[in-house]
Formats: structure tokens, sequence, C-alpha cells
């Protein structure tokens, strides 16, 4: 902020006065000291009034210089003392991260950082820009919010956390993204004399059973190698979160006239050029091929395995309506095709497929890297497309990188393909297409005469607050952003799922609470690229980290909030009303510690209290459509809206 | 002591259970819409609050139409109170180790005779009362959009 400067009055009139002073002094007169003491008494107001009363006093003292003008004109600080920090090490850190292409930094702010926070707000023209300081309410919002960015990109923001105690906070967030495969880059800030017990020798050590990897530099230089190896390898599939712990006294460190160091590359091994070539040879030999496509890393990869699957007129699978970065799957190629399951050529890309199936590495740094025995290991059946990570015998796993392997694959396509195969493929493309057609009308008819049930009923049937949305946002360019299974995940029989970012599926490891977070990480992705999320958001789920709705409000983001208010945490009503009926001594008291009654929770108000427009509660089915409207046409404005309705249970 | 999870994964509680177990099977698949439903003595208001308190609405709904959706037309169990009944005291004859969703058990302790036929007299005020398809414009504009070309 630049002060005003229209009032000057006094300063003026001051001089004036210095000016007439001076012209005294060359006339060598009376002392000032006796002038200004006679009209002390007469308490002047002003300077002005004071340089009028001393106007014909004679001032026997050296005319002013240059600079002690200058000062009066506006300047009456003391002299400036040059700035202990001219060239502080985190304004290079910034500069890395600005290199890296990282947009946003969450963060609750924290001492341990407060160098490298100074240098995200103040360094770089414009300031806060790229990355941009995005302002966390509890370090666990920090980290679900990288989460949701990065499926939401296929690449990482920062979450950038206090020592210790941030990051104790940030755990179970961390702990799902590493289960989800989500590249996120943590940065922790370590200050070892300000207060003993936010500071510990390996703070890294908290979370080392969940982060890939984790470094704790002790050189600038070394702070800037770091960060771009976290980048690295949080992209290196198997992605997963990587942490620097930054040293304040690093943050703070002058480095006058530092170079970083150049990016380096980030490499990904996919298929060997001969391993490409029997592909290739595979896919265009066959009258039936197939690629199943499983999730992979980045939205690239998905418009790789589109022109592979259109190049060969492969049918395909897709696991779209489970999270992100899938095969489209209303593309004419989506489906069972027109030639029947008997496919003679199967190519799964991080999906099984019996000819050849590609599947990146999992995380199998894990075993060296689980000191406090989560026994991470024994549960990797959780990997990309479910595949069980030791393959069963006999099948043609290959262990690499699927989407890494897609343009030599392509590349040996087009190289071979000659104008006779590409006239069956055109045909053979064509008839999947329509049979393809067919075959979701049908889907998704037996989905519509399905999801009448209760249509009409209050509380709200889930599977109304989804349909009725799906005509306001077809044409609109949307992400489904939360876990929709404890809403009914009717996206996946109602929706067309066509875009890498239409759904980002669950939290990784069945944790609640990360809802909320992520749909704010997936809303800073849409903010910049035109879009919008729809957040469905689960009741139980948004208690834990409410605070993320301010970040949302605060940071002007287009998210769609529509709450599935059941009041209660109602898998776990399920769960215990079944245990009262096995013990047979009390079934009517399922409801305590498992419901949110007496009093109910008003989302609307909570919404209000962070700021955000909205309303609610909704019970009749009738009104939700307009209340639709009334939030879309709210982010679309680049504004977010919450709109809380009572649903059924399930 | 022995753990719990060293043994099989469900501990049979009553072992006369099979027996009525399968003569409800074998209600359940012989009922059909051409059975008259049971005469009705309980009362649904109370029945109403009873579905309420003991959870029913948590899997079945709050008028049985989502969730779990309770068939009332073809269902041996909802025949008449006395096989309802039965139903409700028959259920969880397992002490499942793993957490589960499904239908519990209600012993005549935890709901007595009378309860479950307030219960029943409730259920019974259930009907299907989904529009058909033609009248739901929504539905019927997403089987439209389904059958549009491609446009991603
Ligand atoms: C924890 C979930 C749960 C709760 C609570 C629950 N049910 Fe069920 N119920 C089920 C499930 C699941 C089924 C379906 C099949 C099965 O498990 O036998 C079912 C089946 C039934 C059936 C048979 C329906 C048919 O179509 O044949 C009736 C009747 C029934 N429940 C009544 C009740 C009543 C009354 C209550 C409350 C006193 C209740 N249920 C509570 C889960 C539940
Ligand atoms: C952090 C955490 N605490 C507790 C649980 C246990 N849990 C599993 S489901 C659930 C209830 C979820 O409630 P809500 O998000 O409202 O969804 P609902 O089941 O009501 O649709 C809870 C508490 C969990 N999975 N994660
Ligand atoms: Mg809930």
């Amino acid at each position: 902020m630049t002060k005003s400067t229209d009032d000057h009055g006094p300063e003026s009139g001051r001089r004036d006065f210095l000016m007439s002073a001076a012209a005294g002094a060359a006339t060598g007169a009376a002392a000032l000291v006796g002038g200004a003491s006679a009209v002390g008494a007469q308490q002047p107001e002003t300077m002005a009034q004071v340089a009028e009363a001393a106007e014909p006093a004679v001032v026997d003292v050296p005319a002013p210089t240059e600079a002690q003008l200058a000062r009066e004109e506006g300047n009456v600080r003391p002299p400036a003392v040059t700035r202990g920090a001219m060239a502080p090490g985190s304004d290079l850190m910034v500069d890395v991260l600005r290199e890296l292409g990282i947009e946003y930094v969450a963060s609750n702010p924290g001492s341990s950082f407060e160098g490298l926070q100074e240098s995200i707000i103040n360094h770089g023209n414009p300031p806060n820009h790229m990355p941009e300081f995005i302002t966390a309410l509890h370090e666990m919002s920090a980290v679900d919010m990288a989460h949701g960015y990065a499926k939401a990109t296929g690449k990482p923001m920062v979450a950038l956390i206090h020592g210790v105690i941030g990051l104790t906070n940030a755990t179970m967030g961390i702990y799902q993204a590493y289960y989800d495969r989500a590249p996120v880059v943590l940065l922790v800030g370590r200050d070892n004399t300000f207060i003993q017990t936010h500071t510990a020798d390996d703070i890294a050590g908290l979370v080392r059973s969940f982060t890939k990897w984790d470094s704790h530099p002790t050189t600038l230089q070394g702070s800037f190698e770091a960060i771009h190896e976290a980048y690295n390898r949080a992209m290196t599939p198997p992605c997963a979160p990587t942490l620097v712990v930054l040293d304040t006294e690093l943050q703070k460190e002058e480095a006058p006239g530092m170079q970083i160091p150049p990016l380096p590359a980030l490499e990904v091994a996919g298929v060997g050029a001969e391993q490409a070539r029997e592909i290739a040879r595979g896919l265009l030999a066959a009258d039936n091929p197939r690629i199943n496509v499983g999730r992979l890393r980045t939205p690239e990869g998905v418009a790789r395995a589109v022109e592979l699957a259109e190049l060969v007129g492969a049918c395909t699978s897709s696991r779209a309506a489970n999270g992100p970065n899938s095969f489209p799957n209303r593309h004419p190629l989506c489906g069972p095709g027109a030639v029947g399951e008997e496919y003679d050529y199967v190519l799964g890309l991080e999906a099984p497929g019996e000819q050849t199936a590609l599947l990146g590495p999992h995380i199998r740094t894990v075993t060296d890297r689980d000191p406090t025995r989560i026994g991470l290991g024994g549960n990797r059946m959780m990997g990309r497309g479910f595949v069980p990570i030791t393959p069963p015998p006999g099948e043609n796993n290959v262990d690499v990188d699927a989407e890494a392997s897609l343009a030599a694959i392509i590349e040996e396509v087009r190289r071979t393909l000659t104008a006779g195969t590409s006239r069956e493929i055109e045909q053979r493309s064509a008839s999947h297409a329509e049979a393809n057609r067919a075959a979701t009308v049908a889907r998704v008819t037996a989905a519509a005469q399905a999801k009448r049930a209760g249509w009409n009923g209050s509380p709200i049937a889930t599977a109304r607050v989804y349909a009725e949305l799906w005509p306001l946002i077809e044409d609109e360019d949307w992400c489904l952003s939360s876990g929709s299974r404890f809403s009914g995940a009717h996206h996946a029989d109602l929706w067309a799922l066509d875009k890498p970012y239409s759904f980002l599926g669950s939290s990784g490891a069945g944790g609640i609470g990360y809802g909320l977070g992520a749909s704010v990480g997936a809303a800073l992705a849409a903010k910049e690229r035109g879009r919008f999320v729809i957040n469905i958001q689960n009741d139980g789920d948004i208690n834990y980290c409410p605070g993320a709705l301010w970040t949302a409000t605060h940071h002007r983001l287009p998210m769609l909030t529509i709450m599935h208010n059941n009041r209660a945490w109602h898998q776990e009503l399920m769960f215990v009303a079944y245990m009262t009926g096995v013990r047979g001594r009390g079934t009517d008291r399922g409801h305590i510690g498992t419901t949110l009654r007496d009093p109910y929770i008003s989302y609307a108000k909570m919404a209000e209290a962070y700021g955000m427009a909205s309303e609610g509660p909704i019970e009749d089915p009738a009104e939700l459509v307009a209340a639709y409207r009334r939030g879309i046409e709210t982010v679309k404005g680049g504004e977010p809206y919450l709109i809380d309705v009572i649903t059924q249970p399930r | 002591m022995k753990s719990i999870l060293s043994g099989p994964r469900a501990i049979p509680l009553a072992g006369a259970i099979p027996l009525a177990g399968a003569i409800l099977v074998g209600l359940a698949a012989t009922a059909g819409a051409q059975m008259p439903m049971g005469e009705i003595t309980g009362d649904a208001e109370t029945g109403k609050q009873l579905y309420y308190d003991h959870a029913c609405y948590g899997c079945h709904g709050y008028t049985g139409e989502t969730g779990h959706q309770m068939k009332l037309v073809g269902s041996g169990f909802l025949l008449n109170e006395q096989t309802f009944i039965i139903y409700l005291r028959l259920r969880a004859e397992q002490n499942p180790i793993l957490p589960s969703e499904t239908m519990p058990n209600y012993p005549e302790n935890a709901l007595s005779d009378n309860e479950a036929k307030d219960l029943y007299a409730y259920i019974r005020t259930f009907a299907d009362n989904a529009p058909p398809l033609e009248e739901i414009p929504t539905l019927n504009a997403i089987i439209e959009s389904a059958a549009e070309p491609y446009s991603p």
C-alpha cells in the first residue's frame, strides 16, 4: 500500500520555514532558538504557524543540505538502514518452485518457515504468484488440497508445513495421498532454536512410513537440489508424497549472486523398442484387439491412450467411474465393442491384459521406509487398477509405466500401418462405435429405471441429488471432486465421464475428512483452467476440517458444494446397529455416537460463517433444480456456493 | 486368552437356527403376489417411531424405497405378523468378526412382539411411490444424452 500524499499542508509549511531560515542565515542574524522559544509560549498548532511566527527571526545556522531538504519533502523517518537480507536463500527457493511450475503453496502459517513465507508473498514480479500462498486453516486441509490438485492436474503443488506440530496434524492427509499415488511435495520448516517443542532431529521420521522419499539438506545449494529431487521423485511412478525439511537458517541465509541449479530432466522409463514393436504388431495383427485402461498418471497419458485406441480401432475399458486419468467412458470405442468378447489381443494399460499388461511400478520402497511398522507392504493389492502387486504366474505383465510407453507404441503403429489395415480399422471402429453407443444407452436406461426409487421422497434420494445435476452440467466443464461411495456413486451410472478429471475418486485410505480439502485443491486447479468443481459432500466428512470452506471463499474458488446430509456417520450407524442386534440387549441406542442429531448442524449457516454464499436445508426434491441453478451461476462467476440437502441415509 | 481372530471368522450362537432359517427361506421362496397378506393388529404411527428408533430407516430408507429396498409384495418375510416376527428374531445367529451392514437381529427383549406388530403395521403402509420413467423428464434427458454423439 502506498501512503496518501495529499495531506502535506504542515510539511510544506515547514519546508517554507526551512527555506526562509536559510535565507536568514545568509544575512547572519539572531538565533533561531530565541525566536522559537518566543513562539513556544503561544502554543502553535502547526508547523506552518511556527513558520509564520518565526518569520522575522534571523537564524545563525548553516543552510540545510539538499539531503535534509529532500527528507523534509516527505520522508520523516530516520535515514534508511540497509536491510539485513538483500538476497535471502528463501527467495531462491521460491525461484526453484517457480521454475518447477508450482502454482500453489497451501499452508497454515508457522514461524519455522517465516523466511520462505515472506519470499513467497514478496519475491518476484508479480509477487505471490507462481506460487501463490493459499491459506489453509488446518495442515490436513493443506495436504488434502495438494492431493485433490494432483489428481485434477497430474502434477504436484506444495504443502508447506510447520515443523513437528504442523506435520503431526498433516499426517492423515499424507497417508492418504501416499495410498492414492498422488504426487505431492511437502516442505517442512524446522527451527532448531526458537521453540524446542516444535523441532526434532529427524522431523521427516514422523511420516517416513508413508512418504516416498525425504531429505534434510544442510546447505542452501543442497536445498534447491532437494526440492528438485522431491519434485521428480513425486512425479516418477509410483507417484507419492515426498518431503524436504528446510532449516530456518537456510531460508534466511544471505545468498547474493548465488544461482539456482538447472532443472534435472524427469525421465520415466517405458517399454523398450523391441517390446513396443511386439505390442504394435499384436494390436495391428488382431481382428478384435482390446485395450484395458486403468488409472494413468496424467491427462497427457489419457490423450495418448485415446490416440492409440483410435489408431488401431480397439475397443477399451475404463476406470473413469472410479477415479481420474482413465479412458473417457463415452468415447465411441469404450465398451464391449461390436464383435463380442473374444478379443484376440488384449493390452492392459495400468490394468490387466491377457497378452500384455503394462503396470507401472508400485510402492516398493515401502518396507524399508516403514519404521513404525504400519505394515503398508501387506496392503499392496490397492495398487493401480487393483491388480495384485505380485502378478499371477502366466500373465504377461511388464513392470513399466504405461503412460511413458505409449509414445513408442504409437510411433511403431504409425510406422507399420498399411493402407489396407487402415481401411479395416476404420470399418471396425465404426461398428464398435455403433455397438458401444447402443450398450451405453441400454445401460443408462436400466440405471434410470432403478434410480426412480424414492424419486419424490423426503429426505431426498441420493440418486436424485446426482440425476438433477446432469442436465445442468452436461454442457459445462466440471470436475466431481470428492469420494462418492457413501452418496451412492450415481455419477458412475448416469453421467458421462469423459475428461481425465471428470471424477477424482476416493480418499485413498478411507480416512474421512478428505473430501472438502481435496475439493478445494481441485477448485484451485479448476480456477485457472475455466472449470468448476462439484463437491458432493458427506456431513461427517465436512466436520473434520470445515475451515477449508473459508479457504474456498477467501481465494474465490469455483466450488459448488452439495451436502449429502444424512445427519450421521451413517456407515458407522449401520455397523453399530448390526452389532446391537448381535448382542441383543438394546437395538434402539445404535444412534449414540453415530448420528449428528440434537442439535442438527446447519451447513448453510456453517458456510455463511466462513463467508460463503449458501442455502438450505432443502428437504423437498422439487426445490433442488432451482438451487442448483443458483449454485452453478455463482461458481461460474468465480465464487463458491453451498447447498445443504437433507438426504436418505444411503 | 485365545485370540478370537485365530478361530473361525464367525462364532455360532444358537444351534436351532438352521432349521428355523430353512423354514424362513422356504417361506420366502413360496410366497408370491398371489398369496394374501396377513392381518394388521399393530399401530402404524407407533411403528413409524420404532422404525426410526431401531435404525430400520438406516438401511431401508425412511420409506423402504432406498438403500436395501423392501419388497412388500412377494417377500415371504412380510407375509404376516408371524413370519415378520420370526424373521426379526432369527437373524444374527453369527457373531461377526468383520463389521456388517446386513439385517440385524432383533430379539424380544430389545423389541417386543407388540412393538414388532406396530412396526409391521408401519411397513405395510409402504408403497412403491416411484413415478413411471416417462413421467420423469430428468431421467429421460439423461438417457437422451447417453445417445448423443461423443463430444468430450
Ligand atoms: C444394518 C442394516 C439394516 C438394518 C438396521 C435393518 N435392516 Fe432389514 N435388511 C437389511 C438387509 C441388508 C436386508 C436384505 C437381506 C438380508 O440380509 O437378509 C434386510 C432385509 C429386511 C427384510 C426382508 C425384506 C424383503 O424384501 O424380503 C425386512 C422385512 C427387514 N429387513 C426389516 C427391517 C426392520 C423392521 C428393521 C428395523 C427393526 C430393519 N430391517 C433394520 C439391512 C438392515
Ligand atoms: C478419520 C476417520 N475417522 C473415522 C473413520 C470411521 N468411519 C468410516 S465411515 C464413517 C462415517 C462417515 O460419515 P459421512 O462422511 O457423513 O458419510 P455417511 O456414511 O454418513 O454417508 C466413519 C466415521 C474413518 N474412516 N476415518
Ligand atoms: Mg453422513
